[in-house]
């Protein structure tokens, strides 16, 4: 590949790599069901017909739905039976899940990071936003589910297309610890933040999971309106490396930005940490029930 | 009895907790409701659109049907049409059958024998096994040996 002949690909350079590679492939179920989800007005048939494009999704999704994660008392054969039994938000979680899913595939492990890892972090994060949303503040938060699995979009793109800079970087961490973001601009000249909020800007995702996605590591950078949703993202993508589910040796920023953001969304610490033993309980069950890559 | 300030601090955290629990709950009901309400109105617009879907499929079936109906009336009456041409075509068959091969002819009378032995005149006999009708004349040269008077003097006219 001609990127790894040639370490300073520019970030547009990069973007276009991406609309030629096999990551474009998920663009248009993905772009689907992002317009369905922050859609409040969606139906039904319009979740059918963006399945129906994807024949085997179908047979991907009825898998699921019919594992003992969901634990249904029937037998689902069709995707409508799917809707009605674990219901439309979380269809579309499914989904998202499982079209993400793919781009984590392969890759070999390199000094503690491997892309099972960073999906492992991803779903995570996405689990945690979403709980934080619906625990706390009482919504549905799958806005903020597909927010916290698509937060890292850029580091896949990076560990795909950049392969070789990307390890190289990926060891240096280990011997020098720093932030990604920092390691990122030095090695590439940009960070994973970036990739992905272009990658999102080209696939036309909402507003606010753009900003999710470019900002999570720096919320204050966001339009004010995403900035709370932002910081959601923030805490969530540090709690889960805080506990152990991380995919990179790298000291974490510091704490008290983690405090402020907390008391920013008005939380508790003893709140998130109720909500962070739920979504380990799930996380477990995920991992144990072998569901972690589909 | 007195409690101590930790007893005190635990209880309150304790009570903290319960509460947002309590709340954490009161959310994740609200929403699973929320939730069941939905589905049940999309299991209602799936179902409504199966009964719309079946209505249309039944009008759509009956069309069909009608049309099939017609077909293999017209199927029957072409049927039937062909059955005649085949009997009328058998007839005609057989008829040619009749005229074709040898046909044992008197040399002198040229009366024909049929199956049975008998001998009967040429154009009964053609007459009678196929559509052909007969109209008698008379040739010349029979002209001239039965009525030799008559020809001489039709020769005499012509030359004239």
């Amino acid at each position: 590949m001609d990127t790894e002949k040639n370490p300073n690909v520019s970030l547009s350079r990069l973007l276009e790599l991406v609309e030629t590679s096999t990551l474009s492939s998920i663009k248009g179920t993905v772009g689907g069901i992002l317009s369905l989800i922050s859609d409040p007005a969606a139906r039904s048939s319009d979740l059918i017909r963006l399945i129906e494009l994807d024949p085997p999704l179908t047979a991907k999704i009825l898998r699921v739905a019919n594992s003992s994660y969901y634990a249904t008392s029937k037998t689902i054969s069709d995707i409508q039976q799917a809707l009605i039994w674990i219901g439309f938000d979380t269809l579309k979680e499914i989904i998202l899940t499982q079209k993400m899913s793919e781009l984590y595939r392969g890759g070999t492990p390199a000094c503690g990071y491997s892309r099972l890892q960073l999906w492992r972090h991803s779903l995570g994060v996405a689990l945690l936003a979403k709980t934080i949303y619906r625990r706390e503040f009482g919504e549905k938060g799958n806005n903020a589910y597909a927010a916290g699995l698509m937060h890292d979009i850029g580091v896949i793109v990076e560990d795909q297309l950049l392969h070789r800079e990307f390890i190289h970087l990926v060891r240096i961490l280990e011997d020098t610890p720093q932030q990604l973001t920092d390691g990122e601009i030095s090695c590439f000249g940009y960070d994973h933040g970036l990739v992905g909020k272009g990658l999102a800007e080209n696939w036309n995702f909402p507003a606010e999971l753009i900003d999710g996605i470019g900002f999570h590591h720096n919320p204050e950078g966001a339009r004010e309106e995403h900035r709370l949703f932002v910081k959601a993202i923030f805490i969530a993508d540090y709690l889960m490396f805080e506990q152990g589910y991380g995919y990179v040796a790298i000291p974490l920023p510091d704490r008290e930005i983690l405090q402020q953001y907390v008391r920013d969304l008005g939380l508790q610490w003893y709140a998130l940490r109720a909500i962070i033993e739920i979504v380990r309980e799930d996380l477990g069950k995920i991992e144990q029930k072998g569901y972690l890559i589909a | 009895m007195s409690c101590s300030e930790a007893d005190l601090q635990q209880r309150i955290q304790r009570i903290q907790e319960l509460e947002t629990e309590v709340r954490h709950l009161g959310n994740e009901l609200r929403l699973t409701r929320e939730e069941y309400e939905d589905a049940t109105s999309k299991y209602l617009d799936i179902y409504c659109n199966l009964e719309k879907k079946i209505g249309e499929r039944t009008r759509e079936l009956d069309a069909v049907n009608g049309k099939l109906v017609q077909e293999i009336e017209e199927r029957k009456r072409t049927e039937a049409e062909k059955e005649q041409l085949i009997i009328h075509l058998q007839k005609a068959m057989q008829e040619v059958k009749v005229l074709s091969g040898f046909l044992p002819i008197c040399a002198s009378c040229k009366k024909i024998r049929d199956d049975s032995g008998y001998w009967s005149q040429i154009e009964e006999y053609i007459s009678k096994h196929s559509s052909a009708l007969f109209s008698h004349g008379i040739c010349p040269d029979c002209v001239k040996k039965l009525y030799p008077d008559f020809h001489e003097e039709m020769q005499r006219r012509t030359k004239k």
